[in-house]
C-alpha cells in the first residue's frame, strides 16, 4: 500500500468537524436551525471530500488510517447519509431544547463512524468507538422519557463492558506482539507468533465489535436504544454505526488478525454469531407489536446478515459494504417515517397496527415507507436486493449454500413483520365508511416535513441503487468499494 | 428488435401516465389502461412479422456487454405461447375491473405494473433479470389481493406473499449457486457451463422447490386457494391466467436445461406430485360450496396436466404441458370473470343460494355452461388437445400407473356439471329473481376469451407451431424423443 499524508486522509473527519464548530457556536446563541444546516454542512462538505479521495488507491496514512478506493467511499455514504438525516431531523431537533446541541453530537456520531470506518489502528478504532457510543447515549437520552433514560444508562453500561473487552484484547496484543498498535506493525509484529493469544485477542475483539454491532447474544440493549430514543436519532444510530463498524472489522481481522489464527475459528465465531443474530432478530420480530422496537429487533437480523461476510473472509468485504449501506439508508427511511407519523398522528401510540391508513392518508410517506420495508427484506428493484444477493452469492461461491439458505429464509420470515407495517398502513382502515381516519375531525398537526422529504431523498436513492444494475452491471460497484 | 423490449416498457408507461394522468379520477384510470393494455397486444402483434409465431427467436436491444448488464431480453418458441396469453389477459383484465372505482388509478397502475414484470418474466434472457422480475410480480400482487379482494382479503395477501417468497428463496439459492460457479449470468452461458456445477442435484431441486410453489403442487398448494377467493376478479385473472404458468414455463426454461440428469431422476417424482395434484384438486373443487374457491381449485387439478406432460420427459410431453397452459390460461380467467360478475350482482359466492341463474341471467348462463364444458375438456374447446396429449404423454413414459389420473379426468366432469346444475337449474331463487344479466359491456371480455377457446380448441397448432423448435431442444437435452 502506498503512504499519504495523515491530512489528507482525514480531511473528510476535519471539514465535517467544522461543521460540528459551527452549530455549537450557533446553538450559543440559541439558533437552532442554523445548527442544524451547520452540522449538515459540515457533514455533506465531509462527503464530498472523501468521495473526492475515492478515486486514489487505498493508501495507509502515518500508520494511523487508510483512505481512497473504497475506505474513502464508505465515509462518503456515512458523512453523506448523516447529513440528510441530520436536516430530516430539522423539525425535531427546532422543536427540543438543546437541538443545536444534539445536531453537533449527531454530526460526531457520524464523524466517529466515518473514522472507524477508515481507521488502520487499534487505538484508532477504540478512540471513536468510545466517541460514538458517547454521542450515541446522549442522543438517546434526549427523548427525556423516563423509558429513555433508562435505555440510554442501559446502553452506556453494555457499551462500557464491550470497551473493556475490547481494551483487554487491545492488551494482549499491544502487549505480547510489538510497540504499535497500528495494523501494519501488528501484522509485522504478530509473524511467528503463537496462535492462542492471538485466537483469545480475536475472540475478545470480535465479541466487543459484536455488542456495538447488537448482535446476539449481545443485543439486549438495542431493542430499549432505538425504541425508546427519538425516531430521528434511531434512523442516525440504527444503521450508520453497522455499516462502518462491521467494515473496520472485516478490515481488521482480514488484514491483521486472520491470518495468524485457525481459518475455521473466525468461520465458527462469525457463522454462529449470525445464524443465531438472523433467528433471534426475525423471531423477536415477529412478537413485537411497538412499530420501533420490531425495526430493533430487525436490525438484530440484518446485522446477522452482514455477519456472514466476516466467516468468509476478505473477498465479502464489497458484499457486506452493499448490504449494509442498503440496511443503512432503509432503516433511517423508516425511522424519519415513525417521526413523521408522530407529527401528523399525535396520538400514535408506536405500534404496527397504529399506523393503520397511513399510507393512504400520506401517499408519500406511505411510498416511502414501501420502498424501505421492500428493501430491509431485500426484494429485488430495491437496493436491499444487491446487498443479499452479493453476500449470499458470496456464501455459495465459497460453499456455504446452507449459510445462503438460512439467510434467505430468515427473509421470508422478516416479511412476517415487515409486511404487517404495509399491510397495517394500506390494507387496514380502508373500508369507507368504516372507523379509519375520518370518524373524529382531525387534530392541528405541524407535518414534519423535513423527515418526509429526507425520507423521500433516500427512497429515490434505495431504488435507484436498487434498477440501475440491471442496465449498468454491477462492475461500478466493484469499482467504487475495492478494498484492496 | 426494439418490439421486444418494449413488451416491458409499454406497461411501465402506461403505469407512469395512469399515476400522472388519471388521478382522483374514477374512470379515466381505466381508460389509460386499457389503452396501454391494447397497445402491447399490438405489440406483440407486430412480432408476429418477425416469425415469432413460427418460433423465431427474437431478441431484444443488446446493451453494452462490457458493462454486464442484467437486462437481455429474448423471445422464442417456449415464451411467445405465454406472451401471446398475457396479450389477451392485458385488456380482459382491465375490462374485469372496468367497475372499480376507489383508487381506481393505483389499481390500474399495479395491474399494468403486474403485467410488465410477467412479460418480463417470460421475456427475461439473463437469470438474474429472471428472478428480479418473477419477484417484482409479487408486490403488485400483494397489493391487489390486500387493498381490493374480499373479507379475508389481508390475511389471504399475507399467505399468498410469504408462501411463494419462500419458494423463491430456495430458488434464488439456486441461481446464486449456478451465477457463482459458472461466473455467467446470461441464461443461454450459465446452461452452456452447467456442467461445472458442483452440486447439480442440489441447484435443480432448490430451483425446481420456487416452480412448484407457483404451479402450485400439493403439499404448497393451500396459498393458492386464499389468494384467488379473496383477489379481486382482475386479480383472480392473472392469477390464473399467467402466474400459475411461470411455474411450469420455469421448470422448462431453468430448471430442466440446467441439470438434465437430475430431471431425469426427478422425473417419477414430478409425475407422482402431477398426478396428486389432478386427483386431489378436483376432490376439493368437488367439496366447495364456494364457487370461486372451486374454480381456484380446479386450477390445481389443471396444473397437475402440466406436471404430468412435463414428467414424461418427452417433446410430446412438453407440448401437451404448453398447451395445457395456454388453455387453462384462457378458462379459468373466463370462470373467474363469470363469477366475479356474479358475485357483483348477487354479493354471495355460496352455491347453495344460487338456483335457477339460467333463467335469470341467461347470458350469463351461456357463457357459464360454456366456460365449464371447456373446464371439463370437452373435445373441440381448448381443455381437450393439451389433456389429451398429457394423458398419451404421460401413458407412453408411465404406462399404465397413470390410471389414477383417470379418475381426475371423471371428476372433472362432476365438478363442472354440479357448479352448472348448483347454480343455472332448478327452481329460480326468489331472492335473485329481481337481479340484471351481464351487459354488453360485460360480454366483451368473455367473448374474447371464448373465441380464443374454440379457436385453440380446433386449432391447436397455432400454439404447437410457436413451441416446436423450442420443445425439440429441451426434450433433446432430457433425453427423450
Amino acid at each position: 500500500m502506498e503512504t499519504v499524508s495523515l491530512a489528507s486522509a482525514f480531511a473528510p473527519h476535519i471539514v465535517a468537524v467544522v461543521g460540528v464548530a459551527l452549530a455549537i457556536m450557533a446553538d450559543a446563541f440559541g439558533r437552532r436551525a442554523l445548527a442544524v444546516f451547520g452540522a449538515s454542512a459540515g457533514l455533506a462538505g465531509g462527503a464530498v471530500v472523501a468521495g473526492i479521495a475515492h478515486g486514489r488507491p487505498a493508501a495507509i496514512s502515518g500508520d494511523l488510517a487508510v483512505s481512497g478506493a473504497g475506505f474513502s467511499v464508505v465515509s462518503a455514504v456515512v458523512l453523506g447519509l448523516a447529513a440528510v438525516v441530520v436536516i430530516g431531523s430539522l423539525g425535531w431537533l427546532r422543536s427540543t431544547p438543546s437541538g443545536g446541541g444534539l445536531a453537533a453530537l449527531a454530526a460526531v456520531v457520524a464523524i466517529a463512524a466515518a473514522a472507524i470506518a477508515q481507521g488502520a489502528d487499534l487505538l484508532v478504532l477504540l478512540i471513536s468507538l468510545e466517541a460514538m457510543a458517547v454521542g450515541g447515549y446522549a442522543l438517546v437520552w434526549s427523548a427525556r422519557t423516563e423509558a429513555s433514560t433508562e435505555a440510554a444508562l442501559k446502553f452506556f453500561v453494555q457499551g462500557a463492558v464491550a470497551t473493556s473487552l475490547f481494551v483487554l484484547g487491545l492488551a494482549i496484543l499491544f502487549g505480547m506482539y510489538g510497540a504499535s498498535t497500528s495494523y501494519v506493525w501488528l501484522r509485522a509484529g504478530m509473524a511467528g507468533m503463537t496462535a492462542p493469544p492471538v485466537t483469545t485477542a480475536f475472540v475478545l475483539i470480535a465479541v466487543a465489535l459484536a455488542y456495538k454491532l447488537g448482535a446476539f447474544p449481545f443485543h439486549s440493549w438495542a431493542p430499549d436504544a432505538f425504541e425508546s430514543a427519538p425516531p430521528h436519532a434511531s434512523a442516525l444510530l440504527a444503521g450508520i454505526p453497522k455499516l462502518a463498524v462491521v467494515v473496520a472489522l472485516m478490515f481488521l481481522f482480514t488484514r491483521a488478525v486472520f491470518p495468524y489464527i485457525d481459518p475455521t475459528i473466525a468461520l465458527w465465531v462469525f457463522g454462529a454469531l449470525a445464524v443465531a443474530s438472523m433467528a433471534f432478530g426475525v423471531f423477536g420480530g415477529l412478537a413485537q407489536r411497538s412499530y420501533t422496537r420490531m425495526l430493533a429487533y430487525s436490525g438484530i437480523a440484518q446485522v446477522g446478515y452482514a455477519l456472514v461476510a466476516p466467516a468468509l473472509g476478505a473477498p465479502a468485504m464489497m458484499a457486506v459494504a452493499v448490504l449494509l449501506i442498503a440496511y443503512a439508508a432503509a432503516a433511517a427511511v423508516a425511522y424519519l417515517i415513525a417521526g413523521y407519523v408522530r407529527s401528523v398522528r399525535p396520538e400514535w401510540d408506536g405500534t404496527i397496527a397504529g399506523l393503520a391508513g397511513v399510507g393512504r392518508s400520506h401517499p408519500l410517506a406511505g411510498a416511502a415507507l414501501v420502498v424501505a420495508m421492500f428493501s430491509l427484506v431485500g426484494m429485488p428493484l430495491t437496493a436491499g436486493f444487491w446487498g443479499k444477493f452479493l453476500v449470499f452469492g458470496m456464501a455459495v461461491s465459497a460453499g456455504f449454500w446452507w449459510l445462503a439458505l438460512v439467510g434467505v429464509l430468515a427473509s421470508v420470515v422478516s416479511f412476517g413483520y415487515y409486511g404487517a407495517v404495509l399491510k397495517a398502513a394500506y390494507f387496514e382502515g380502508a373500508d369507507p365508511g368504516g372507523q379509519g381516519a375520518a370518524d373524529s375531525p382531525a387534530p392541528e398537526t405541524t407535518p414534519d416535513v423535513p423527515a418526509v422529504t429526507a425520507a423521500c431523498v433516500l427512497t429515490l436513492v434505495l431504488l435507484g441503487i436498487g434498477v440501475a444494475p440491471l442496465f449498468i452491471g454491477l462492475r461500478w460497484v466493484a469499482t467504487l468499494l475495492s478494498f484492496a | 428488435m426494439l418490439a421486444v423490449d418494449l413488451l416491458v416498457a409499454v406497461p411501465l408507461l402506461g403505469v407512469a401516465a395512469v399515476i400522472a394522468l388519471g388521478r382522483g379520477s374514477a374512470t379515466r384510470p381505466r381508460a389509460i389502461a386499457l389503452a396501454f393494455s391494447v397497445a402491447f397486444t399490438a405489440v406483440f402483434a407486430s412480432l408476429a412479422s418477425a416469425g415469432v409465431l413460427t418460433g423465431t427467436a427474437v431478441d431484444g436491444i443488446r446493451l453494452a456487454r462490457e458493462a454486464f448488464p442484467f437486462w437481455t431480453l429474448r423471445i422464442d418458441g417456449l415464451s411467445a405461447p405465454l406472451l401471446a396469453l398475457t396479450a389477451v389477459l392485458g385488456p380482459v383484465a382491465v375490462l374485469a375491473s372496468w367497475g372499480v372505482r376507489e383508487k381506481a388509478a393505483a389499481h390500474h397502475a399495479l395491474l399494468l405494473g403486474l403485467q410488465a414484470s410477467i412479460a418480463g418474466v417470460f421475456l427475461a434472457a439473463d437469470v438474474i433479470l429472471l428472478y428480479v422480475f418473477w419477484e417484482a410480480v409479487l408486490i403488485p400482487m400483494y397489493f391487489l389481493i390486500g387493498v381490493w379482494g374480499h373479507e379475508d382479503r389481508r390475511h389471504a395477501a399475507m399467505k399468498f406473499f410469504i408462501y411463494t417468497f419462500a419458494g423463491s428463496a430456495f430458488m434464488l439459492v439456486g441461481i446464486l449457486t449456478a451465477v457463482f460457479q459458472t461466473g455467467h449470468t446470461g441464461l443461454a452461458e450459465v446452461l452452456d457451463s452447467a456442467f461445472v456445477l458442483g452440486q447439480p442435484t442440489l441447484v435443480f431441486w432448490l430451483i425446481a422447490a420456487g416452480m412448484l410453489v407457483k404451479i402450485p403442487a400439493v403439499p404448497v398448494h393451500t396459498w393458492l386457494a386464499d389468494a384467488h377467493v379473496e383477489a379481486p376478479t382482475a386479480g383472480s385473472i392473472l392469477l390464473a391466467g399467467v402466474l400459475l404458468k411461470m411455474g411450469g414455463y420455469g421448470l422448462l426454461r431453468l430448471a430442466l436445461p440446467i441439470a438434465p440428469e437430475v430431471f431425469e431422476a426427478a422425473r417419477p417424482i414430478l409425475a407422482v406430485l402431477g398426478g396428486v395434484g389432478i386427483f386431489y384438486g378436483a376432490a376439493l373443487a368437488l367439496a366447495q360450496t364456494d364457487l370461486k374457491r372451486l374454480v381456484a381449485l380446479s386450477s390445481v387439478s389443471h396444473m397437475g396436466f402440466v406436471l404430468l406432460g412435463i414428467s414424461a420427459g418427452t417433446e410430446r410431453g412438453f407440448a401437451a404441458a404448453m398447451l395445457v397452459m395456454v388453455s387453462h390460461g384462457l378458462v379459468a380467467p373466463l370462470l373467474f370473470l363469470l363469477v366475479g360478475q356474479l358475485y357483483d350482482r348477487t354479493h354471495t359466492r355460496d352455491i347453495e343460494r344460487f338456483s335457477g341463474m339460467g333463467a335469470t341471467l341467461p347470458r350469463w348462463a351461456t357463457l357459464f355452461t360454456f366456460a365449464a364444458l371447456a373446464s371439463l375438456g370437452l373435445p373441440g374447446l381448448s381443455g381437450f388437445p393439451g389433456e389429451f396429449l398429457a394423458v398419451v404423454a404421460g401413458f407412453g413414459a408411465w404406462s399404465y400407473s397413470i390410471v389414477p389420473v383417470m379418475a381426475g379426468l371423471v371428476l372433472a366432469a362432476a365438478y363442472n356439471l354440479r357448479a352448472v346444475k348448483g347454480t343455472l337449474h332448478g327452481e329460480i331463487a326468489e331472492e335473485w329473481a329481481e337481479i340484471s344479466d351481464i351487459s354488453a359491456g360485460d360480454l366483451v371480455p368473455a367473448v374474447v376469451l371464448a373465441a380464443c377457446i374454440v379457436a385453440l380448441g380446433v386449432w391447436p397448432m397455432f400454439v404447437l407451431d410457436m413451441t416446436g423448435d423450442a420443445l425439440a431442444l429441451i426434450a433433446a437435452l432430457a433425453g427423450g424423443m
